[in-house]
């Protein structure tokens, strides 16, 4: 089941809650938060979005799919501060909205791309974030990266010259694809980041797919990246290799939202220590009850 | 800006109502008809801007997904030409019902419009057609579909070898039904003969080397005067540009203009 819903300041950010049929008995598992890919509205890359709400809400967890402030659906904001500080606002919003309407009072945030930078920020500083999937999100070059694309280079040099021999047209330039510029923490502070989160109990699943190659192009490269961590088995990883950035072949959504809707089953169907929280009444707007819109304007 | 379900609870249809900004005399509506796929993806952000201008300039302005498309229920392999169109008979229905416009306006990107001018010749009421960049033949939409599905498979550092399944095919990231895509495929906007009672624009930005033209449009095409802005033209059939954000500013500027 499918609800509209409005937030934040005045009503201005916009929503779908997706709800297990038996929502009664799953009141202590956490709340799904899906967020933009860059400029794109909620439904996400191909829809990956609502796949990712209606599969997650079949195997029992709320979902919430929302539109940033600005971004599809949702009012343009006005406020001060940067743009990622008003990003990280809006899912506080979506987090007290969650709360105060009884829904769930932890919360698993997955985000591609831009989405994921901000997932993991929000991670690091909210104690309800208990689970982050990671979409092509932070990444660094490791010794073995900087190898594996002298290699890839040296590759394409063949193709180039095989092309030229036997009189083929030139193949096209190989760049990823991006929403959005993005402006990466250092390393130092992702690894920081990453190691309280797991101290404070939050699991992560890191995806990165192969349109993906200019930051992460091996499979276990996360391992090198997060290297000398205590990671107490919290941190996994999945590197899909030949899919591309916005997951643009079925097959690859497929795989993509199977291994979500795995993790997430497993890691948060029963929480062993679910998050109680009082209710925090929405800073932006103290007065007004956040509203579910079941029927007609 | 609300968003809200209507039609059948079990199977509702995501729309977003605009309210009329301004109010100047009779009242107005026009119901937006999205393209599917990625033009739908691409396009989104342009028709929450037509939108906008429009309500600004005092219509009641509906746009909405689909079933199968966006945030509507179902899923692609279950559209079909009649759902598409019956959906578009539903959001004029309750635009109407919500402003009181007996006869809504319909504006249609690509097979938005295609599905537009289909329904209104098969008896849907509406007092303006705008027509923007429509498939006028679907067989050449197909056509130019698959060109880009092959393109992307073959593509030299990304090769794919993508099976069908069953009865679902794949075209450029979203899965159809084999009969949906017959159905495109018979798609000719030249058979359809007149569409009575209304205004009709069609607004052809790329000026395709194709028949541009069906014979039932009663005003010439307009183009924005030699604008070489960025995304008015949407290269629909370039693969290159199948995953850019239109931005569509000139061309949303020059439908109000036409509408009103």
């Amino acid at each position: 089941m499918e609800r509209i819903c409005r937030f934040g300041l005045n009503q201005g950010l916009s929503g779908i809650l997706s709800e297990p049929e038996k929502k009664g008995l799953h009141r202590e598992r956490p709340a799904v938060v899906l967020l933009n890919a860059g400029i794109l509205h909620k439904v996400g890359p191909f829809r990956m979005n609502v796949e990712l709400a209606r599969i997650l809400a079949d195997r029992g967890f709320p979902v919430l799919r929302f539109d940033l402030g600005g971004l599809g659906d949702s009012a343009v904001r006005t406020g001060r501060g940067s743009e990622t500080d008003r990003s990280c606002s809006d899912i506080e919003s979506a987090f007290e909205f969650l709360q105060s309407t009884g829904v769930a009072s932890s919360f698993v945030l997955i985000g591609l791309c831009s989405g994921a930078d901000l997932a993991l920020k929000v991670a690091g500083e909210d104690e309800r974030v208990c689970g982050a999937v990671l979409l092509d999100g932070v990444a660094w070059a490791t010794p073995r990266f900087h190898l594996s694309r002298q290699l890839a280079r040296l590759g394409r040099w063949r193709s180039f010259l095989e092309r030229k021999v036997k009189g083929m047209p030139e193949a096209p330039g190989r760049k990823p694809v991006e929403i959005l510029e993005r402006h990466f923490p250092q390393a130092a502070e992702c690894r920081a980041n990453v190691q309280s989160m797991v101290s404070r109990g939050v699991r992560l699943l890191l995806i990165y797919s192969g349109g993906y190659f200019d930051r992460y192009n091996y499979a276990n490269q996360w391992k090198g990246m997060l290297s000398g961590l205590s990671l107490r088995g919290q941190v996994e990883s999945e590197y899909f290799r030949y899919a591309d950035h916005s997951y643009s072949f079925s097959v690859d959504r497929r795989l993509l939202v199977q291994r979500v809707g795995d993790w997430t089953e497993r890691y948060f169907k029963t929480l062993s220590n679910p998050v109680q929280l009082p209710v925090v009444k929405n800073r932006s707007e103290p007065d007004r009850q956040p509203t579910l819109l079941r029927a007609k304007v | 800006m609300k968003p809200f379900h209507f039609a059948a609870a079990e199977s509702p249809i995501f729309g977003v109502y605009h309210a009329p900004v301004s109010w100047s005399g009779k009242a107005r509506a026009v119901v937006l008809c999205h393209s599917l796929g990625m033009e739908y993806m691409r396009s989104h952000r342009a028709f929450r801007q037509l939108a906008e201008l429009l309500a600004r300039q005092g219509w009641h302005v509906l746009r909405f997904d689909y079933h199968g498309t966006g945030d509507s229920a179902s899923v692609s392999t279950g559209i079909s030409l009649d759902t598409l169109k019956e959906d578009i008979a539903l959001a004029s229905r309750e635009l109407s019902s919500i402003s009181g416009v007996r006869r809504p306006a319909l504006i249609g990107l690509r097979l938005g419009a295609t599905l537009a001018t289909l329904a209104v010749s098969e008896g849907l009421e509406s007092d303006c057609l705008l027509l923007w960049d429509p498939v006028l033949k679907g067989d050449q939409y197909l056509r130019e579909m698959e060109g880009m599905q092959e393109a992307r498979l073959r593509h030299p550092h990304f090769p794919r070898k993508i099976k069908p399944s069953g009865e679902a095919l794949e075209l450029l990231g979203y899965e159809y039904s084999r009969a949906f895509l017959d159905e495109l495929q018979g798609i000719d906007l030249y058979a359809v003969k007149s569409l009575p009672g209304q205004r009709s624009h069609l607004l052809d930005f790329e000026q395709r080397s194709v028949i541009r033209r069906p014979g039932f449009m009663v005003e010439e095409p307009v183009r924005p005067a030699q604008s070489d802005e960025a995304g008015v033209y949407g290269r629909w059939n370039d693969l290159n540009s199948a995953y850019n954000i239109l931005q569509a500013g000139m061309a949303i500027q020059e439908i109000s203009r036409l509408v009103i």
